[in-house]
């Protein structure tokens, strides 16, 4: 048997440039150092996540919200923590270490001819995104494509040039949502939050070979589940990506198993009935 | 008293308490292998007693919980001790033949009554009673308590010995008072006079005789007077007279719970500090000495059950770094001093000659077994697993009487909660080690990533009452000021207390005023701040 | 398996013969009192090495899997960085170890080898462990009144997943070998053929030892059962973390524990280093996320995890080895004791309380 290679070993990564996202928010655009590490990693799939080196720091997860269909690869982090606070303070030209695709992606082929809807809360549109743009990419390949999205308030909107384009793009349909606003922010939209959505009079939601992408915090997605069961949606058509505390990535540290889960290897994508036979409460 | 500055007897004897009474301290988190004996003593048959303010992973397994409003220890002990009398529990023969003053405690016991204790104290009567009759009927019973810093205030410690007294229950096996150390080899610091008014082996310093014993070992003069407690060299430099520090393995700039370290530092004139790490102290020292850590030394230990305990030397210190011990013993050489010792062995030797209690031990007959607990003398070499048995004549204990006095702080309307100022148990994550720790520091560090200004600890009928919500910021008023913090809830925290482990001296500041300081008890009333 | 017999005063002898092909032997030694440890054999110790004594407490996996491992170092030059891999592999034997703790190897085996990825900093260990499996045969001195690897199945004679297996017959040992490696120290001068005589005392002797076993977790199976059905109450749990002290005693001396954290070290100017250290889902902080929400904050939660990763019949279908080996060490070292038997036991008890009819 051939040697394995080393699942931990992070690959030289440049920093291209930084964009300010929302409070606390970056989107950092980079690239592999080595062109074959590049090419091997674009061809991972929406859904899946990378891990990502601060050397003196740490390790940690990030969602890949670019489709691998686009040309840039990024990450869109929170500063949290003492990791990810040492990404937020990187200069482009700067180099890190990221090592991956991990994780085991959405299934975008198996949705071929199905209809998508897309539900996400808050920073849950970053893993979505990648979807999104993916499907967008194979239009043909789709029925109808529906996304939901909503955050607390208006600075908080994720991808806001992204969403620009999908409310008035013909081929999907995209309802925003604030839960509220305050007076001198300039907000005509829906204010409530991400079920409001569901609830707006022009609002036709497929359920018949459909699938249901679900993203976004514990309570939000308690509700929508509720709301997609509601409707009619069977458990196997809901998909969601799972987050818990990560430091390997490669299913062997122990901290991100949910019952009989490993969310880095065996997710961090589930169906909803997956979820609620892990044994465990997520 | 009892004349014993340590625990009377051994961990693993409490597997033959028939009672045991573990009094305001967190076992599981501070002594958990404490905590185990005590868990696996209930497991076997044990009746377990728990008291303090606050309720903590032992308690579940306890029979009686007697939850105190905080501030009414004393109260709590001196009611249990009028529940033995009035039943005529007391054991009378072992009080004859061994302790003083039981008149004047007998004067100030007839004070106290169980209701109102129990009024007082805010837990029903018949539990206060069920436990001193359980106490007093057992055939061994043990009582634990912390000598860490915060609930232990003298009354109570005084009350609690009085009861042990009171039935007798010292000098068997599974029959004692356990003052349970927190800190590794807090029993062998003090053991060695690490203590402003005492000599190694407890010797008073005033005590001509003991003194001048030393000053002929030693070859050289020793002041009369006691000198000044750590308290006061950290917080006014005993009154500005101190001006130089030397540290040894301690972090207060970090740590110390007490006066303002880094300030009083600050204005010494010299800082000498011997430590594994640079710590935040060291930013104030003018000299540091990194010193060997265990494992790289061969050291002795005293632990809480007052046992010698030998550590072998397993790996070799980093290139240029020694042993504390042999510091100290090359800087007093290079003033003059004819300090001549090969080893730490030599050491344990000559604590031998000046601590008679230690006599027995060497580094030799330490590295059999699990080393010797003190006394450890010529007549008892192997050491002397509990203290007071009868074959030694001639101990007489005191009775210590404790005034029947009202709770240390009253809540009235208007301020009706009690506000208790911290908790030792979290200062931990400011420790040098744990900080180095990966697993360690993650664990002492959530509190305060959870809760980043710090918290006040309080019980969730208390919160719902005042329309509280954990994570709510909260105004605490007392009637000298008001401190904001957040609501933390937690059900281990008593109906009508509070509890704010952090930020204590701005707290203290905020609430009290500049100049109080050190007061851990206040009343106050708590509302909902608003954003 | 061919088996054969040596002399009883030969036995340390393959010690010396394995030290003179380069291995770094293990042993287990006496320490103070109870104590016992597994230790580098010297010239100076080697007269110690004890073949009959209690299991040492700290676990023979941190032969293969160190309580602390250097995963990397990375050193940053001028905007530049250098990656780069570390990687021990002495070439080592443990000699003496207990079929339990063969049994957790192979566990170690299944779960780093085996699984969606292989761990090469484990692979490259295991490559070059030899393992030399001691039986079980002294009821005073082997077995501890906490064993049970008789109901885990994994002792007192592991059946496979050893290199060589030594037994004490007597005046003499038996020897089996499990690989290819452990023939090839059977070739030795010091090992002869064994005949049906010494098969029988052997199968005797087996026999009477497992008489000796004290534990009655005789309804281990039924645990495993219950627990993967997830049919036990939360109460049952809650009782549980009445007496856990969140120590991570159990996690850090079981041999079939495979969890750690990672951490970056400064190890010198624009140098660190990446290593790997055990962890415990014992502990609070294991599963807390930035930003504070933590899945698993009650004990009991985290003592539900626990067993529940340790005897669910999906892990150990999936790695084809359980989590639990019987070794015992988790209940001699639990302060509150909440080991394995004692929560089989607590789940037995919760069961059968179903049992009880009411009177009509």
């Amino acid at each position: 048997m051939n040697p394995p290679e080393n699942i931990y070993l992070p690959k030289t990564a440049i920093l291209d440039r930084v964009t300010d996202d929302i409070a606390d928010v970056k989107t950092f655009y980079w690239h592999f150092e080595d062109e074959a590490d590049q090419k091997a990693f674009k061809k991972f799939r929406p859904g899946q996540f990378a891990q990502v080196s601060l050397f003196g720091f740490g390790e940690f997860p990030a969602s890949l919200p670019p489709s691998p269909t686009e040309d840039e690869t990024f990450f869109t982090i929170r500063a949290v923590g003492s990791c990810t606070a040492a990404l937020h303070r990187l200069k482009p030209g700067d180099k890190f270490g990221v090592r991956g695709p991990y994780g085991n992606g959405f299934p975008m082929e198996e949705y071929y001819g199905k209809n998508l809807v897309f539900v996400a809360g808050g920073i849950g549109l970053i893993p979505l995104r990648s979807c999104i743009v993916y499907a967008l990419k194979y239009r043909d390949k789709y029925d109808r494509i529906q996304v939901f999205y909503g955050s607390k308030t208006p600075r908080e909107l994720m991808y806001l040039p992204n969403l620009r384009e999908w409310e008035t793009s013909a081929g999907i349909e995209c309802k925003l949502t604030v839960d509220k606003k305050n007076s001198t922010e300039a907000w005509d939209g829906n204010i409530g939050v991400v079920g409001s959505l569901f609830k707006l009079p022009d609002t036709h939601i497929p359920v018949d070979n459909t699938v249901a992408f679900v993203c976004g915090p514990p309570i939000m997605f308690r509700f929508v589940i509720k709301d997609l069961l509601a409707f009619g949606f069977q458990g196997q058509n809901i998909v969601s990506t799972l987050e818990r505390y990560m430091k390997c990535g490669v299913g062997k540290c122990g901290h991100c198993c949910i019952g009989v889960a490993y969310v880095c290897t065996e997710g961090p994508v589930f169906t909803y009935e997956h979820i609620k036979k892990l044994g465990e409460d997520i | 008293m009892i004349g014993a500055p340590a625990t009377t007897n051994s961990f693993h004897e409490l597997a033959q308490s028939e009672v045991i009474i573990v009094s305001s301290v967190d076992l599981g988190k501070r002594l958990p292998t404490i905590a185990g004996a005590v868990i696996r003593a209930k497991l076997k048959g044990a009746k377990l007693i728990v008291t303090g303010t606050r309720s903590h992973r032992v308690v579940k397994n306890a029979d009686i919980f007697l939850q105190n409003k905080p501030g009414a220890d004393s109260l709590l002990y001196g009611a249990m001790a009028k529940v033995i009398v009035d039943h005529g529990l007391m054991n009378l023969p072992f009080i004859k033949k061994h302790c003083r003053d039981y008149d004047k405690f007998i004067a100030t016991v007839v004070n106290y009554d169980l209701l109102e204790a129990a009024e007082a104290c805010g837990v029903h009567a018949d539990l206060i009673e069920a436990a001193a009759l359980a106490y007093a009927r057992a055939g061994s019973a043990a009582i634990l308590y912390s000598t860490g810093l915060e609930y232990g205030d003298t009354d109570s410690i005084k009350a609690m010995v009085n009861l042990c007294l009171l039935s007798g229950h010292i000098g068997k096996e599974g029959s004692g008072i356990f003052a349970l150390t927190e800190h590794n080899n807090l029993q062998g610091a003090c053991d060695m006079g690490m203590l402003p008014d005492r000599l190694p082996g407890y010797g008073a310093v005033r005590d001509d005789l003991i003194r001048s014993e030393f000053e002929k070992q030693w070859k050289t003069g020793i002041p009369s007077r006691p000198g000044v407690a750590a308290k006061w060299v950290l917080s006014d430099r005993g009154k500005g007279s101190i001006h130089a520090v030397w540290l040894c393995r301690y972090d207060p700039v970090s740590t110390a719970f007490f006066g303002n370290a880094a300030d009083c530092l600050e204005q010494c004139d010299l800082v000498i500090l011997q430590h594994l790490f640079l710590t935040e102290t060291a930013k104030y020292a003018h000299v540091v000495l990194p010193t060997a850590m265990f494992g790289e030394e061969q050291v002795t230990f005293t632990s809480g059950e007052r046992r010698i305990q030998l550590a072998k030397q397993v790996i070799d210190p980093p290139s240029g770094i020694t042993p504390a011990w042999q510091q100290i013993m090359r800087i007093a050489q290079d003033m003059g001093a004819d300090w001549k010792y090969d080893s730490a062995a030599d050491i344990m030797d000559e604590i031998g000659t000046v601590a008679p209690f230690y006599s027995g031990a060497n580094y030799e007959n330490l590295a059999r077994e699990y080393g010797r607990q003190w006394p450890c003398t010529k007549d008892r070499p192997l050491g002397t697993p509990f203290l007071f048995s009868e074959d030694i004549p001639g101990h007489t204990f005191k009775f210590i009487p404790v005034e029947r006095h009202d709770e240390a702080v009253v809540t009235n309307k208007d301020y009706p909660l009690l506000l208790v100022l911290g908790h030792s148990l979290y200062y931990w994550h400011r420790n040098v080690l744990i900080k180095h720790s990966e697993t360690l520091r993650r664990e002492y560090q959530a509190p305060l990533l959870d809760y980043p200004e710090g918290f006040a600890g309080i019980n969730p009928d208390d919160a719902k009452k005042y329309g509280i919500h954990d994570g709510d910021r909260i105004r605490l008023r007392s009637d000298t000021g008001s401190t904001v913090t957040v609501a933390a809830l937690s059900h281990e925290v008593r109906s009508g207390a509070l509890f704010m482990p952090f930020f204590v001296k701005q707290v203290e500041q905020q609430i009290l005023g500049p100049q109080k300081s050190g007061v851990h008890l206040i009343r106050v009333c708590v509302e909902k701040e608003e954003e | 398996m061919k088996a054969r017999v040596l002399d009883r005063r030969d036995v340390l002898k393959i010690v010396d013969l394995l030290r003179r092909q380069g291995y770094e032997v293990i042993a287990p030694f006496h320490g103070r009192g109870r104590d016992t440890f597994f230790d580098i054999v010297t010239d100076e110790n080697r007269e110690r090495i004890q073949i009959h004594l209690p299991n040492p407490y700290y676990p023979p996996k941190r032969f293969v899997l160190p309580h602390i491992e250097r995963l990397l170092k990375a050193t940053s030059n001028n905007g530049d960085i250098y990656i780069e891999p570390t990687y021990e592999q002495p070439k080592r034997a443990i000699f003496g170890i207990r079929s339990c703790d063969i049994a957790g190897i192979y566990h170690l085996d299944r779960f780093y080898m085996g699984r969606e990825f292989r761990d090469i900093y484990y692979e490259k260990r295991r490559k070059n462990l030899l393992l030399v499996n001691m039986v079980c045969t002294d009821p005073d001195e082997d077995i501890n009144r906490e064993c049970f690897c008789m109901c885990a199945d994994t002792g007192p004679a592991s059946r496979d997943h050893f290199d060589l297996q030594l037994m004490d017959l007597g005046d003499e040992f038996m020897a089996v070998a499990g690989t290819s490696d452990g023939e090839a120290i059977l070739a030795d001068a010091l090992f002869r053929k064994g005949n049906e005589a010494h098969i029988k005392k052997r199968s005797a002797i087996l026999d009477e030892v497992r008489g000796h076993f004290k534990n009655t977790t005789s309804w281990f199976s039924a645990a495993v059962r219950y627990v993967s059905q997830g049919s036990i109450l939360d109460k049952t749990w809650e009782a549980v973390g009445d007496r856990c002290l969140e120590c991570g005693g159990c996690t850090y001396v079981c041999p079939a524990c495979t969890c750690f954290t990672v951490s970056d070290r400064q190890v010198g100017p624009g140098e660190i280093e990446r290593v790997r250290i055990w962890d415990s889902c014992a502990l609070a902080g294991f599963t807390r996320m930035a930003g504070g929400h933590n899945p698993r904050r009650a004990v009991h939660d985290r003592r539900n995890r626990r067993f529940f990763r340790k005897l669910a019949s999906h892990f150990i279908q999936k790695e084809l080895s359980m989590a639990c080996v019987g070794c015992g060490r988790c209940a001699a070292v639990c302060h509150g004791d909440v080991g394995m038997p004692s929560v089989v036991e607590m789940i037995r008890r919760a069961t059968t309380e179903n049992d009880k009819y009411e009177s009509t």
